[in-house]
């Protein structure tokens, strides 16, 4: 039914309590929310706990988002201040990543080929400090401007531009570390 | 946007990791629609706050009782809610005001305790010597202004004598001495790229 | 009218300034090291001597200033304990400022603990345990030529000794706070990532970038969990 609404009339609906209205703002974010989730954690089950949080932390506030704001920063912000506090929960009771799920494809060669290289940037992601892999997360998946993320990390904007400078050297330096560098020509 | 071949590749895993896991977002609006529609309508956040901190007449414990419970809410949620309380709280307001992190304005300490007679912060800003909060207009949110250097410093606060180092607006929260102390860094790094 | 008031509030701001500056003076007149004598003598703590000249050296070394030295002497008599856990928290910051290692931080853990009213026995255990640290990865960013005083150290990548001594301070502190929230020396890779969430944090501000990289660069896992665990043995 919701459809064809247009993303104010959506968020008006669900002012009034139209849950179903909320569902399909629910359907329009949850990759993009799901994808900075998983870029920030690392894990598919916290960052499915996480999308599902936020969609609802979201609705009980509705009241307080501004519609002058672009609702993308507003749910993004939830979203990453959720996984903040999920890592200061499991700071000292780190969870080991789930085994490397990168396998599989429909062109054997091709795929496998494709799988390992990416298999190896998110080896050496997860070697990057959260602090510099949020913001490449930010940048890379989600693709917003350094502003938006300024916004929703709670950093000045020069701050974004120096983790996601550093995090890139950073990168570089460890896939060059684990021999990876054919994969990274600059 | 994209600069180099890292890039490239930054984006194609995290769209690759995400393609592998999107099985479980699979009618994930029909199931938040669901939750919610089998809810009474929710108050906000804030009505919320001023039910668990209504003055109430059981005098000391219970003060203490509320006080916990108003900080254990204010921990669960984290930081999320607290720039409705006070927008100065906001750390990227607090980090606007510095200027990109180079010379840094005020920062706002508070802390929500309406049945407190007195309410202190200690940190290593003053040797953990008391530095006294106010609730001017009795809204029982206790506050109070400090020019920091940049740099690390740890901090609780002192309700009627009783230590709470969990700042919900804190960077981080760490253990000292079987208790916890809150973290704020000033002046976080800007400009060095 | 205008420039009358400016001049006005001039002449207020100088009169504030000479007044601010003749009360810092009076302060520094009031806390010179001969008052902390003053306290350790009357506490009869038997190694005042030593204590002094270690707080001397400090001053000297500009690791310590008069006034800490008072404030933390002070605190240490005037708390409930023992007058062996006096001596020996007193003792553990005598041994770091003899080794030239920042003390500031050890310092506030004291009077943290001191006024949190933790007993004394307990916050000798914890500085005695962080100053202990601190010896231990000074030694380990020393073995990796990170501080330009070491003859072995990579020429133009090597730090003078304030810029170590950050990085060791903070390194250290932690791997303290790592400890004292119930992390494992032997769980490297959260050791690890302790570190550099703090240095994280701090690059950029307190602490240059690129000594951040420097010390992230050359350090390993292992190393710091060794460093953690050749403290608390």
């Amino acid at each position: 039914m919701y459809r064809l609404f247009d993303e104010v009339s959506l968020l008006r609906a669900s002012l009034q309590g139209e849950t179903e209205a909320w569902g399909e703002i629910v359907a329009r974010y949850k990759d993009a929310v799901f994808g900075l989730c998983l870029g920030f954690l690392h894990n598919p089950a916290d960052a499915e706990d996480i999308t599902h949080d936020a969609f609802i932390r979201a609705y009980e506030n509705l009241r307080r988002y501004k519609l002058d704001k672009k609702f993308s920063t507003w749910i993004f912000t939830i979203a990453s201040n959720l996984c903040r506090n999920r890592l200061r929960h499991r700071r000292y009771h780190p969870v080991i990543p789930p085994p490397d799920e990168i396998a599989g494809g429909s062109d054997p060669a091709v795929e496998y080929a494709r799988d390992v290289r990416l298999g190896q940037v998110r080896k050496a992601l997860d070697q990057l400090p959260y602090l510099y892999r949020t913001p490449l997360v930010l940048r890379f998946y989600n693709e917003l401007a350094y502003n938006e993320i300024a916004e929703i990390l709670a950093v000045p904007e020069g701050t974004v531009k120096t983790r996601i400078h550093r995090a890139k050297i950073q990168l570089k330096r460890i896939m060059e570390k684990d021999g990876l560098t054919d994969h990274v020509q600059r | 946007m994209y600069n180099d071949d890292l890039e490239h590749q930054l984006k194609e895993t995290f769209e690759h990791e995400a393609a592998l896991h999107r099985d479980r977002l699979e009618g994930l609006e029909s199931r938040i629609s669901e939750e919610l529609e089998g809810r009474l309508p929710k108050p906000g956040f804030g009505d919320l706050i001023r039910d668990l901190v209504a003055p109430s007449k059981a005098g000391r414990m219970g003060q203490l009782v509320v006080l916990a419970a108003t900080a254990a809410v204010f921990l669960i949620v984290g930081g999320l809610f607290l720039p409705e309380l006070s927008p100065q709280l906001n750390p990227a307001e607090r980090l606007a005001e510095a200027g990109g992190g180079v010379a840094f304005g005020t920062t706002v300490f508070l802390v929500p305790a309406p049945n407190a007679s007195e309410v202190v912060l200690v940190g290593s800003f003053n040797n953990w010597e008391a530095t006294p909060l106010a609730d001017e207009d009795l809204d029982g949110i206790w506050r109070v202004e400090l020019t920091l250097d940049p740099g690390r410093y740890e901090y609780a606060f002192v309700v009627d004598g009783q230590w709470w180092g969990q700042d919900p607006a804190a960077d981080e929260t760490v253990r000292s001495y079987g208790g916890y102390s809150s973290v704020r860094y000033i002046g976080l790094a800007g400009g060095d790229a | 009218m205008k420039l009358g008031r400016t001049v006005i509030a001039m002449l207020a701001l100088s009169l504030t300034v000479v007044l601010v500056a003749a009360a810092g003076t009076q302060v520094s007149a009031q806390t010179p090291l001969d008052s902390v004598e003053d306290l350790l003598r009357a506490a009869s703590i038997p190694s005042t001597d030593r204590i002094l000249d270690a707080f001397q050296f400090g001053i000297s070394a500009n690791t310590l200033t008069p006034q800490d030295a008072f404030l933390v002497t002070d605190r240490i008599i005037q708390a409930t304990g023992v007058l062996a856990d006096k001596e020996a928290v007193l003792l553990a910051l005598a041994m770091t400022l003899e080794q030239a290692l920042p003390v500031d931080w050890l310092i506030d853990k004291v009077v943290e603990g001191i006024s949190r009213r933790v007993a004394l026995s307990a916050i000798r255990f914890e500085v005695q345990l962080r100053a202990q640290l601190q010896a231990g990865v000074r030694d380990l960013l020393f073995s990796k030529g990170i501080f330009a005083g070491n003859p072995s150290s990579t020429g133009g990548t090597a730090l003078p000794q304030q810029r170590f001594n950050l990085l060791v301070m903070h390194i250290s502190d932690a791997l303290g706070d790592y400890r004292e929230g119930g992390g494992s020396p032997l769980d490297y890779l959260s050791v690890y990532s302790a570190v550099e969430q703090r240095l994280a944090y701090l690059g950029g501000s307190v602490i240059l970038l690129q000594d951040v990289e420097l010390a992230l660069s050359r350090v390993e896992p292992a190393e710091l969990g060794q460093a953690l665990l050749g403290a608390l043995e």
